[in-house]
């Protein structure tokens, strides 16, 4: 069955290619599913039609329990793949594997794309497209999985509909993200997150403060329940006051900006934009109390804490005028210079794949999902802390997702060797156990023993036969002696003294009673042998089936070791594909982990960069401090010259 | 042994390959799934197929119909020549199964001949009492790959669970 079906499958592949190699369109009848479904021969057979029925029931089991590996590769589920049933379900365990790609052919066949019920599919696409930052193709899936016949699970409406309100936000299509926004339920945790991205899109298209001041209210929460809450009220505010203060709103954007809580994920960027708002609103003394949070609570690198300390100086300037500000300025450039000089230890490729390989294994052993583990967060560490704002990039969890993947593959694959190389010294000692009963007369003694028990028993039977058919059957030798004895003196002279005629009719009635007890226990005696004959049948028949059943054991083995060759073959055949695939995913994994690292020097690239830009910007503040001041004292003759 | 997968994925591969250029490392992580899905399948069938006979095999499936009266939370295998298995349920495997699905439980290797099996599952009643749902019966082996499934399935009249063991 499973032999033709690749022969099907090979087959109807070639001919699919053939077939639309002139980029024909497909007709539904004649696409991949139809013709992979026409190719593998359905169930004739009563065990054959059970077997399937099995096989799928097995293959929802893992699928359902989100173990989308086992679904495909079980080996019940194997064979029911083809099934119409099964392959509506396929695009979604691909997807959930990480295999978009595999999924997306799937459903591009008009047998599987043009289907109805098939919601929870694109859903999930869509979802994967979403968490890839694909706003669009995200959109485009979920139109799909939102569709009246797409059958979508009630449970996922409200995600969906956040995935539909974000796609047509960042397209800046308002009309459409609100119609999606209603359909969201506003007890879902959804409902603030699509509120925030529509935010975005009208704060794009020039949100006055006032709509914007309710907007945003909507979706505050008084008393945050968790640290997601507070995070999410932090990112409202923060965002907020940026967009007011970009638009020389300083009033409101500093009343957004002192309520972003002091120890989230945002109060870096938040206290920085309070310091500046605060700063237009010429309340310099203030100004600086959120910037010196900043460079005392947080690591240097951070580019809030680089960027507070321009501002820093240029209030103090602000403040105090030329001459006095420079000390600040002159703080600055050495703080400046000891971040640049930290950026240049952190850009060096050794410490850097140390970081990744420190958190990258932990990773990837965290999961069950072999082929797409979840990403579980990059682990503490100085370097971490350092780039700390690389880590929530796209650019930069997109290659730490495909690292995961890789590192996981390669450790399934070296778990596999070692399975292999187990199963195939299970299989040799199975051999060799297989070949010393054959060598062993174990076998045989146990035969002879059969033999011996059933001898017993017709000897068993013959003694009844024989205590049945003669007189005083049953009766032990003892007994018999004793009659003899009895009768021996009852058949004595009758001439006798009285004395002697006494002993005579007792002898004779003893010998009645005798007979009479002999006569009584003959069943009983009868049984207890005849008993004993069952109890040994049973054995002998336990005997003789535990004999049968080995000796067809023995037969079934003989003729799976003597295939033997053949299955080391193929289990070496399969362990040297494991061993290519590890090359190659160890190859991959180095390639993958230069990536990582060179995204992160990009991301250190571009703090130098910025860095340069404000220490240059220092310097020539510097620079036109004490030109002024030279200048001064040149036109004052020299007087009060700045030392 | 498993071509289906194989081929199948192959088969779905074709059009991916075209699509993407070599350099794309989503493309050669592709690849490598799509190879570690090949190996899985192939390592499954030589686990259960060239280590031993298959025709020592016995499968053991569960299956729950309905789910009304009992809900599973444990279940412990033992019997003569068995080595006693111990399973806990998650609640989403409880609602595959309330869905109809399969569980394969097990795999078994056994000679031909009668075995002692004794199921114990653990779980509550519509009433959230925990209990004891107990299976014990004798099952013959013959010389083929036997498959049994042990059901799980409500009685409406005793308003109650009973488990009962049949060969697939």
């Amino acid at each position: 069955m499973q032999k033709s079906g690749l022969l099907a499958l090979a087959v109807a592949a070639t001919a699919w290619v053939s077939s639309t190699a002139c980029a024909q369109p497909t007709a539904p009848d004649n696409g991949l599913i139809s013709t992979l479904s026409a190719s593998v021969p359905a169930p004739k057979t009563p065990l054959e039609i059970l077997n399937h029925e099995l096989g799928k029931r097995v293959y929802f089991f893992h699928y359902l329990t989100s173990t989308p590996l086992d679904a495909i590769t079980d080996d019940d589920a194997e064979p029911t793949l083809s099934d119409m049933d099964i392959m509506y379900t396929l695009p979604a365990g691909l997807s959930e594997l990480g295999m978009d790609s595999y999924a997306n052919v799937l459903l591009n066949d008009p047998a599987l794309g043009l289907s109805p019920g098939m919601g929870n599919t694109w859903f999930m696409l869509a979802r994967n497209a979403s968490d890839r930052n694909d706003w669009l193709q995200a959109g485009r899936l979920i139109g799909r999985a939102m569709a009246n016949d797409a059958l979508l699970n009630p449970t996922d409406t409200s995600e969906a509909a956040f995935i539909a309100a974000t796609s047509h936000a960042n397209r800046d299509q308002i009309t459409q993200a609100e119609q999606a926004f209603d359909l969201i339920d506003e007890e879902s945790e959804w409902y603030r997150f699509a509120g925030y991205n529509l935010m975005l899109a009208k704060m794009r298209l020039g949100i006055s403060s006032k709509d914007l001041q309710q907007w945003v209210g909507e979706f505050l929460v008084d008393e945050a329940e968790d640290q997601q809450q507070s995070a999410l009220n932090d990112r409202f505010r923060l965002t907020a006051g940026k967009y007011e203060l970009r638009n020389k709103h300083y009033d409101e954007a500093i009343s957004y900006l002192r309520l972003v809580s002091k120890d989230g994920p945002y109060t870096s960027d938040a206290l920085l934009q309070y310091g500046w708002a605060l700063s237009k609103r010429w309340q310099y003394d203030q100004a600086l109390q959120p910037w010196r949070v900043l460079q005392e609570h947080f690591p240097l690198l951070n580019i809030h804490t680089l960027e507070s300390l321009m501002a820093t100086s240029y209030v103090a300037e602000l403040m105090n005028g030329g001459v006095p500000s420079l000390p600040v300025y002159e703080y600055t450039e050495k703080r400046m210079t000891e971040a640049l000089e930290q950026l240049d230890q952190l850009n060096n490729i050794d410490t850097l794949s140390q970081w990744v390989s420190h958190w990258e294994e932990r990773q990837s052993s965290a999961s069950d999902n072999i082929l797409s583990p979840d990403l579980q967060g990059v682990a503490s560490s100085s370097t971490s802390r350092h780039l700390e704002g690389l880590l929530s990039t796209s650019a930069f969890l997109q290659e730490q997702q495909r690292l995961i993947d890789i590192r996981s593959m390669l450790g399934w694959v070296q778990q596999q060797q070692q399975h292999l190389s187990i199963a195939r010294a299970d299989k040799l000692a199975n051999q060799a156990i297989y070949l010393e009963v054959v060598e062993s007369d174990h076998l045989a003694q146990v035969a002879d023993n059969t033999k011996q028990l059933q001898q017993q028993i017709i000897q068993i039977n013959h003694q009844i036969q024989a205590h049945r058919n003669q007189p005083l059957g049953f009766a032990i030798q003892p007994e018999r002696n004793r009659l003899d004895q009895l009768e021996a003196i009852t058949n004595e002279s009758k001439d006798g003294t009285s004395m002697e005629q006494d002993v005579q009719t007792q002898a004779s009635i003893l010998q009645g009673i005798t007979l009479w007890q002999l006569t009584k226990a003959q069943p009983q005696r009868a049984w207890a042998l005849q008993k004993q004959q069952l109890v040994l049948e049973q054995q002998y028949q336990d005997l003789n089936t535990q004999l049968t059943n080995i000796n067809e054991l023995l037969a079934q083995a003989g003729a799976f070791h003597a295939r033997s060759e053949e299955h080391l073959a193929t289990i070496d055949a399969v362990s040297n594909k494991l061993g290519a695939l590890e090359q190659t995913l160890t190859a991959l994994h180095t390639k993958q982990q230069q990536q990582v690292v060179t995204v992160a020097q990009s991301h250190i690239g571009m703090l130098k960069d910025r860095l340069k830009d404000y220490l240059a910007t220092t310097r020539l503040s510097i620079a036109r401090l004490y030109d002024g001041e030279l200048r001064r004292n040149t036109n004052s003759g020299g007087l009060g010259e700045y030392d | 042994m498993k071509f289906l997968v194989a081929g199948m994925l192959w088969f779905f591969g074709i059009f991916q390959a075209v699509a993407a250029t070599p350099e794309d490392i989503q493309l050669e992580i592709d690849s490598a799934k799509r190879s570690v899905v090949e190996l899985s399948s192939e390592l499954s069938a030589i686990e259960k197929q060239l280590i031993s006979p298959i025709s020592t095999k016995t499968s053991l499936y569960l299956a729950l119909s309905n789910g009304k009266f009992f809900t599973p939370m444990s279940i412990t295998i033992s019997g003569h020549g068995i080595s006693p298995i111990n399973y806990l349920y998650t609640e989403k495997e409880v609602q595959a199964l309330k869905f109809g699905a399969v569980q394969p439980l097990t795999d078994l290797e056994l000679a031909p001949g009668n075995h002692l099996l004794k199921v114990v599952v653990r779980g509550r009643d519509d009433n959230n009492r925990v209990r004891d749902l107990v299976y014990e019966g004798v099952f013959r082996k013959g010389g083929n790959h036997l498959k049994l499934l042990l059901s799980i399935t409500d009685d409406t009249a005793k308003r109650s669970a009973v488990a009962t063991l049949k060969a697939w």
